[in-house]
């Protein structure tokens, strides 16, 4: 009898110091968790329940936010502007990030391969990086300057060379291969740091193997270099097309998804019914469609990228 | 495979990156040049390549103008609040992360923690602009400071625990063995060595607050102006006044660049790091 | 210097069980070594001791006191770690000084002191102000043996910190710190997967697999009586040969017959195999207890070989050989007497026998 209580109560003595082993990491990781609960989940999770809700608090008339099912959805996916929003986001989040991601990647690996001094290299990319140091809006203003019609630089480039200045920020399709290409400045430094970084990371010894091997320039880039850095554009890739479904800073300031609506991108949308219409609800709506849409394009690539790595 | 071949491509690729540097370089360049300029040497045809007539102008009509002064002083408040509060919980939950797996089961913690960056900012600005409302918190500092936390607190953690995991448990270990508490071996053996790692955090972090638009143009009202919301209506008269804006844009571009230049190596790494670990 | 005292240690991890009721006494002053192929549990057992792992059930003791629910902290040890676990920012001297810091119970004057006994006695006070960055592979080691050694703990544990070193320096360290623990007498439990550092540098050598102890008991015993087929084919270098056979019986004599080789035995050699609870055993002998000969005696037991392969280690060859059939044999004898090609019979008291029940590693002595 005896021995079993004193068997029980060594095994309970134990188990304390493991439970208060427990509190010390609770408190550590509780107060992040407390606050994105409460200042990005929680605002969140109410702005789900509004997308089901009628609300439009103007000055004029208060109402108090009333349950219409999904009604804001079906509203949604029949408006136009919506649609117009999301072809210009085809456009631009498809063109523009790939080539962000190419030109990255070519950048890294001439980078890393055609300049011998490291201080060149180390400087070269110092340079590369400060475009994503700006402000997005300050490179906004900034290249809104350069497209400036009569006087901006860039078309004064272009007379220089002999063609004729171009309505860049006037119309649909230049203005946002405008946002493209601030964009493109801006944001290529984030492809190129990363394949650089995972270039550097390829052991010498694999293409010395190669080269006594017998393999050309081209074979090691094929065999070598191109499969290594594989899931590293993907990533890239990746990263730069969730910010795409962010983007807005350059857009406001530079064409105001102008002339009229024609080159407006959902998150702008989104803005403009929010915070100029007042419909709470159906901006509400908006931002979960777009987000769920973003969630969704990543959970596809990471797909991809799966079945690419098994293949 | 031919040598010439191989030139061809150095060339051509060290063509791309000369090409790739004066794209870069030009905007810089060319924001420096309109900032010096007389208003009337903006916008000619042919364009002014350098400031003909030099002047500081409109730097001092940046410096002197209460507006735009208040606006920058505001911008560094927040962010530095913002940073610092950022900072201190993210590196207490990175490091939990780091040391006790049972924290984050399967990954799904800190995949909840990640996921908010997929959604754009207006997800998040639109409920809080009536929470805050609601709460008195609108054009508030402490507001905005909180506010920020909603995507520098998932960046920090992230960058933290990736710092915290290159230090491997045994250090921790051998200084209990050796009559220390955790608290303390933290002091004494982990802060110093995660230091570089934490400062590169706080660097990150403090640029993404000090660039931040949205949320501050829709929480902001007069008494808190950030510099990027007084950026927009920075009109004095009917003509846009490019080289005042172009002055300003260089004064606040220059603490990021500046950081940039001095944490390079640090900050090099964090971008990598913290982007390509996901 | 105290004595420990380990009782019923269980360590569960979800579904996987590291240590087994695991009972172990080790004595005041004595070198244990803990050894093992990985995962057999020697490291969960060395760092339940150091109360880095909270066992599941089961108690520790020092001395008679139950210091299972005690932090490490609170523990009288030292522990050098696999990784050595140095710290980089610190010097040489720092690092050894750190333990002595702790409490703050030491003044200045007196950590110094110890530092620098320690340091010349472990060998590192040459190099020991300079940055651990700095040093070898070596000589970090002894700076983490002097950071180990500057508390003189009552119990002093080691986790393999030795794998990643080359032979020469693994041989000296091995030797020093064996040294160190006799003159200091501190009680000391090494963990190490190296069969040959296990019985080099034990007093007591601990055989553990799959969570459990298989043996305990000093090197000698180990070698020349192991209690499974387990242990005997993991001590011994070169590795214990083997045959596997069944078991016949023609009147009093025992038979095993390996398909190609019959071995006779009787009389008390053959008394044991009465226990036998399976028909097929493994029969197995140790390379250094083969001698050769050109013909096949008639006293001794023998197997018929080619040599294939000698290799020289100095005094004695390693002869590599195989039977007509294939089966390999491993013989250790003088050096130069033996050449490839060359055929003959390795022969052997059939009192050197090792008799197992069975063929599988729990399979146990029967001799």
């Amino acid at each position: 009898m005896s021995t079993t209580r004193d068997s029980l109560q060594e095994r309970i003595a134990v188990r304390i110091p493991i439970r208060r082993e427990k509190l010390a990491p609770l408190l550590l990781v509780g107060p992040a968790l407390v606050t994105v609960f409460l200042v990005t989940i929680g605002p969140m999770l109410w702005s789900l329940w509004l997308s089901f809700n009628r609300w439009t608090p103007s000055s004029i008339a208060y109402q108090e936010p009333t349950f219409n099912g999904i009604g804001n959805f079906a509203w949604l996916f029949t408006e136009g502007r919506f649609w117009n929003s999301v072809a210009n986001f085809a456009y631009y989040g498809g063109v523009g990030v790939t080539i962000q991601v190419l030109l990255g990647t070519a950048l890294a690996l001439v980078l890393y391969n055609y300049v011998e001094r490291r201080s060149v290299r180390i400087g070269l990319l110092t340079l590369f990086a400060v475009p994503m140091m700006i402000a997005p809006l300050v490179a906004g203003r900034i290249w809104q300057l350069l497209f400036l019609p009569g006087g901006g630089a860039v078309n004064g480039i272009l007379g220089i060379v002999g063609s004729g200045g171009l309505p860049w920020l006037q119309s649909r399709w230049l203005g946002l291969t405008s946002l493209m290409i601030a964009d493109t400045w801006q944001w290529v430094g984030l492809p190129l740091l990363i394949i650089y970084g995972g270039r550097a990371s390829i052991p010498d010894s694999m293409y010395e193997a190669a080269r006594v091997n017998g393999a050309s320039r081209w074979m090691q880039f094929r065999r070598i270099t191109l499969p290594q850095l594989r899931t590293l554009i993907a990533i890239a890739f990746i990263l730069r097309f969730m910010d795409a479904y962010k983007f807005f800073d350059k857009l406001f300031i530079m064409t105001r998804g102008g002339p009229g609506t024609q080159t407006e991108l959902p998150t702008f949308y989104t803005y403009i019914v929010g915070f100029s219409e007042f419909n709470i609800g159906r901006a509400a709506a908006l931002t979960w469609v777009i987000g769920l849409g973003s969630i969704l394009t990543m959970l596809l690539f990471w797909r991809f990228m799966d079945t690419e790595g098994s293949v | 495979m031919s040598t010439s071949q191989t030139n061809w491509f150095k060339w051509a690729g060290r063509g791309l990156l000369v090409a790739y540097t004066l794209f870069v370089g030009f905007p810089i360049y060319w924001t420096l040049n309109t900032a010096f300029k007389p208003l009337g040497q903006i916008g000619t045809f042919p364009p002014t390549l350098y400031p003909k007539g030099f002047q500081l102008d409109a730097f001092v009509w940046v410096l002197s103008n209460s507006r735009a002064i208040d606006a920058i002083l505001n911008s560094l408040i927040i962010a530095t609040g913002t940073t610092i509060l950022s900072v201190i919980l993210g590196a207490l939950a990175g490091y939990a992360f780091s040391r006790f797996s049972w924290v984050d089961p399967g990954g799904h913690v800190s995949f909840w923690l990640l996921s908010t960056r997929m959604f754009p900012p207006v997800a998040v600005v639109l409920p809080i602009f009536f929470i805050y409302g609601r709460l008195g918190l609108q054009d508030t500092l402490i507001g905005l400071i909180l506010l920020y936390l909603t995507f520098n607190l998932p960046l920090t953690t992230w960058l933290m625990r990736d710092f915290f995991d290159k230090i491997p448990t045994s250090f921790e270990e051998a200084a209990f063995v050796d009559g220390y508490s955790r608290f303390q071996a933290f002091r004494k053996v982990i802060f110093p060595l995660v230091r570089p790692g934490l400062v590169a955090t706080m660097m990150l972090a403090w640029v993404f607050a000090w660039n931040e638009f949205l949320f501050a143009w829709i929480i902001t009202g007069n008494s808190t102006s950030t510099y990027t919301t007084i950026l927009p209506t920075l009109i004095e008269s009917n003509q846009i006044q490019w080289n005042n804006i172009m002055a300003m844009a260089t004064v606040v571009a220059t603490p990021p660049t500046l950081i940039l230049i001095a944490f390079r190596d640090n900050i090099i790494e964090g971008m990598t790091l913290g982007m390509t670990d996901i | 210097m105290a004595k420990v005292e380990i009782d019923n240690l269980t360590k569960r991890y979800g579904s996987i069980v590291a240590t087994n009721d695991i009972s172990l006494d080790i004595e005041d002053g004595n070198l244990t070594v803990l050894v093992g192929p990985s995962g057999c549990g020697k490291t969960t057992t060395l760092r339940s001791v150091a109360g880095l792992e909270t066992p599941t059930e089961g108690t520790i003791s020092f001395d008679g006191v139950d210091i299972t629910d005690r932090q490490p902290q609170d523990r009288d040890i030292s522990m050098v770690f696999q990784d050595l676990a140095l710290y980089p920012h610190m010097t040489g001297w720092e690092n050894v000084a750190f333990p002595l810091r702790a409490e703050k119970e030491y003044s200045e004057q007196e950590i110094e002191e110890a530092v620098r006994e320690t340091a010349e006695v472990t060998d590192c006070d040459r190099f020991i102000d300079k940055k651990i960055t700095e040093l070898s592979g070596g000589q970090q080691q002894r700076v983490a043996l002097a950071r180990a050694l500057v508390r003189r703990p009552e119990v002093f544990l080691m986790d393999e910190p030795f794998s990643d070193l080359d032979e020469l320096l693994k041989r000296q360290l091995r030797a020093e710190v064996v040294q160190l623990q006799q003159e200091f007498g501190v009680t000391m439990i090494h963990v190490t997967h190296d069969q040959e550092e296990a019985m080099t540098m034990g007093d007591n050598l601990v055989v553990m697999n799959k969570g459990k102890v298989v043996q305990s008991g000093n090197p000698d015993e180990v070698f020349s009586r192991p209690r499974t087929l387990f242990v005997a084919m993991f001590i011994g270098s070169p590795q214990i040969n083997r045959f596997d056979c069944d078991l016949s019986w023609d009147g009093d004599t025992a038979v095993l017959d390996s398909g190609e080789l019959v071995f006779e035995l009787s009389g008390d050699q053959a008394a044991p195999l009465r226990e036998a609870t399976e028909t097929k055993l493994a029969v197995c002998v140790r390379p250094q207890r083969l001698t050769w000969a050109e013909a096949e005696p008639q006293d001794r037991l023998s197997v018929p070989v080619t040599v294939n392969l000698a290799e020289k280690i100095g005094t004695e060859d390693i002869i590599r050989c195989t039977t007509p059939e294939g089966t390999s044999v491993t013989a250790e004898v003088n050096s130069g007497i033996l050449s490839e090609g060359m055929e003959g019979y390795l022969t052997f008291e059939s009192s050197n026998l090792h008799l197992f029940d069975g063929v599988d590693e729990n399979a146990e002595r029967l001799n």
